[in-house]
């Protein structure tokens, strides 16, 4: 059934951005964590985490909370979400006063997708919280290692808009800048910082806005083409009304997709060699306008079809006779687009398009894309 | 399987007749009742002994009868309370983010456990003949009610979503991701009740026929206790989180839409049957209250506004005419001539019906 639009959501300001904080075990997470808690910052930040061990049980701040994997509307990989996270975030919203944030700690092995997914499965969750960024702690000296043998590790760095390649200090400079050659094929988006035991300033972490597709600025598709910041200072956006395109896996999923063998026979049994099932990044784009309605359609398509291996997207597209910059944001099938604000005078108008996911098929995709190019 | 038919357009308007010193366009709370400003959110609204109990975000039980500006504010949790139930119609039983269990009578708080790790207590119940329980993530603990004097617990495949004692027999059933576990305290013995998905709050009907849930996603679901025999009942477009059966459980009020859904229980059930719709709105409903003796049914939004409509003939009497945050409880004083709510942001009220039925 279709439901009337609840005229009553919240304003996007009074919604308490949570960010995910992930990596492997040993990566240096609980550092960061510790320093988030004693440290003198002036702000509120609830931290949650999956078991209090090196984390003060005495802190009223923390809340211990066993990951809780539901699988809503029969199963697929993208309608999975942390119950135990809409337990608790419900919970903390209960308490008198307002957090400045939430942390989500997630264990070493998780799969950022779920926790991602509860953040719009949920509408008391998407009403009053907002999902920031996921922040991956990574292990400079181990990573290579990590990316040989756990499956997880790959998938965190896929997820993240903000990484912390920590313990530089253990690596020698050239060993340095393959590990983030490395990462930069998996995910070439995210913003990279270099630091030692964890240490960061606080405003890197929090408040990114990174899932806020009203403030996606650049995607660093291609270093020879990227040369459109021109007005990068001048926010704000006229459009307030944000859709969601696709098949959102929300209460009234109905994808009948979810158990497509073909796709389900590349995971099965054994794990697959690095080569074969490695995430890896596809970077599109053109000088060229493009076509609204077969873009929107194509991608539409895309994530519906493959939305299994689409760890994440992200796009900014120059739309044909329209004066906005016109994005895109999603993890696997859930995606956002909307229209984002004008084209800055002089700013240099062109498209591009991210994947970061399993199995791309460049040809198929890049074919795809050149098909949404106006003529 | 039942489903919903198409919303009947615009559904109420007309006000419910109301005394002749109640002027045009009043709403009756502004005239027969009185609020106050808690300054944390309400997560529970009770009644208890002759008049009610609010539970707030700040770990406070207030108790009130009419005159909220005389009510005791007691101190009963360091954090948010989570959950709260009524043990014996006169002590309050509450659980919190502080990993205790409460009990306060008489205005005097008393801790009655607390978790070993201070996990959160999400869920509190009471039973007849003062059995208690409560649940901290996956496990649940019972106390009386068949069960002993000692505390006994039970692990569950999954987090708690809900619990609820049933009306007669010695029984507890806790709700959780792929089902309803039903525990029978005096044999110690558990069926599980099994539906594939997340199962938040779980009610029984007053003649123990029929188990309910309210579900994750977007859905009701229920059992017959006697076969196990199952039915959903969907078409919710929110979460369906408060459930309310009438006097004879002939009917289960529901929020969850922007109306309130009452599936009918008499005779053979939901199955196969639509649901009546009753005081739809622009605005969702969040919490359900049906009156006590008669086929009313208290209705709070999201938007603050509690109305009450008649279920016979669809008449609404506005209650609480503005707010600015949702509504989070409802509760009827046991005669049925008072009427608590309790908001997000904080404002508890009480509303007393008496004046208007003399007048009438």
């Amino acid at each position: 059934m279709t439901a009337p639009q609840s005229p009553s959501t919240p304003e996007p300001a009074r919604q308490i951005p949570v960010t995910v904080l992930t990596g492997y075990l040993g990566a240096g997470k609980t550092t960061l964590l510790n320093r988030i808690l004693s440290e003198t910052h002036g702000k509120r930040y609830a931290v949650i985490v999956n078991e209090f061990g090196e984390i003060g049980i005495d802190n009223d701040l923390v809340v211990a909370s066993d990951e809780e994997i539901y699988e809503m509307n029969n199963g697929c990989i993208c309608c999975t979400v942390r119950g135990d996270l809409i337990r608790v975030l419900s919970g903390l919203l209960k308490r008198k006063g307002k957090f400045d944030g939430i942390l989500v700690e997630t264990t070493g092995l998780a799969d950022p997708a779920p926790v991602a997914q509860t953040f719009f499965a949920d509408d008391d969750v998407k009403a009053k919280t907002r999902l920031d960024a996921i922040v991956t702690v990574v292990d400079a000296k181990h990573l290579a290692l990590r990316l040989e043998d756990s499956r997880e590790a790959e998938e965190q760095i896929a997820f993240a808009d903000v990484i912390l390649l920590n313990k530089i200090d253990l690596v020698p400079k050239d060993e340095l800048a393959k590990v983030e050659a490395m990462i930069r094929a998996i995910n070439p988006y995210a913003k990279l910082h270099r630091t030692t035991r964890s240490e960061i300033g606080l405003a890197e972490v929090f408040d990114r806005n990174a899932f806020d597709i009203k403030r996606l600025e650049t995607i660093e598709v291609d270093r020879g083409h990227d040369h459109g910041h021109g007005g990068h200072a001048h926010g704000d956006h006229g459009h307030e009304h944000s859709h969601e395109h696709g098949p959102g896996c929300g209460p009234d999923c109905g994808h009948d997709h979810h158990h497509d063998h073909h796709d389900h026979d590349h995971h099965s049994g054994h794990a697959p060699s690095r080569h074969e099932a490695a995430i890896r990044s596809i970077s599109l784009s053109s000088l060229h306008p493009m076509e609204p309605e077969k873009l929107l359609k194509w991608l539409q398509d895309v994530t519906a079809g493959q939305g299994q291996n689409i760890l994440r997207l992200k796009g900014i597209f120059d739309m044909k006779d329209d004066p906005e910059r016109f994005v895109v944001q999603g993890v696997h099938m859930q995606i956002e687009a909307d229209h984002q604000r004008a084209w800055a005078p002089g700013e240099t108008r062109w498209s591009r398009l991210v994947f970061i996911g399993r199995h791309l098929d460049d040809a198929a995709l890049e074919a795809g894309f050149r098909a949404c190019v106006a003529d | 399987m039942p489903r919903m038919p198409q919303p009947p357009g615009s559904g109420g308007g007309q006000g419910a007749r109301v005394a002749a010193s109640i002027k045009p366009g009043d709403a009756v709370g502004s005239v027969l009742g009185t609020e106050r400003d808690l300054d944390a959110p309400v997560t529970a609204v009770l009644a208890v002994g002759g008049g009610f109990a609010f539970a707030t975000g700040a770990g406070q039980v207030v108790l009130a009868s009419v005159k909220l500006d005389d009510a005791r504010i007691i101190e009963a949790h360091d954090g948010a309370i989570l959950a709260a139930a009524i043990v014996d119609s006169a002590c309050v039983l509450t659980g919190g983010d502080d990993g205790r269990v409460v009990m306060t009578t008489n205005g005097t708080a008393e801790t009655l456990w607390t978790s070993p790790q201070r996990r959160w207590v999400d869920h509190v119940a009471a039973g007849h003949d003062g059995a208690i329980a409560w649940a901290s993530g996956k496990t649940v603990f019972v106390r009386g009610g068949g069960a002993g004097a000692e505390i006994k617990d039970l692990e569950l495949p999954g987090a708690a979503g809900g619990l609820a004692f049933a009306p007669k027999s010695k029984r507890l059933a806790a709700s959780h991701y792929g089902g309803v576990t039903v525990w029978a305290l005096d044999e110690d013995t558990t069926q599980v009740f099994d539906w594939k998905g997340s199962h938040l709050e779980v009610l029984w009907s007053p003649d123990e026929r029929y188990l309910v849930t309210a579900m994750q996603e977007g859905a009701m679901h229920g059992w017959r206790t006697s076969d196990g025999s199952d039915f959903a009942m969907r078409g919710y477009p929110g979460k369906p989180r408060s459930m309310s059966f009438s006097r004879k459980g002939d009917w289960l009020a529901t929020s969850g839409a922007f109306e309130t859904v009452i599936w009918p229980f008499a005779g053979k059930g939901p199955m196969g049957q639509a649901p009546e719709q009753l005081a739809r709105r622009t605005h969702m409903v969040t919490v359900v209250g049906y009156h006590p003796l008669n086929p009313y049914v208290a209705t709070g939004y999201d938007d603050g506004v509690v109305l009450l409509a008649r279920q016979e003939d669809r008449r609404e009497l506005m209650v609480r005419r503005t707010g600015k945050a949702p509504v989070t409880g409802v509760a009827w004083a046991a005669d049925g001539k008072r009427l608590a709510y309790g908001t997000e942001d904080g404002i508890a009220g009480i509303v007393d019906f008496s004046a208007v039925d003399k007048k009438r």
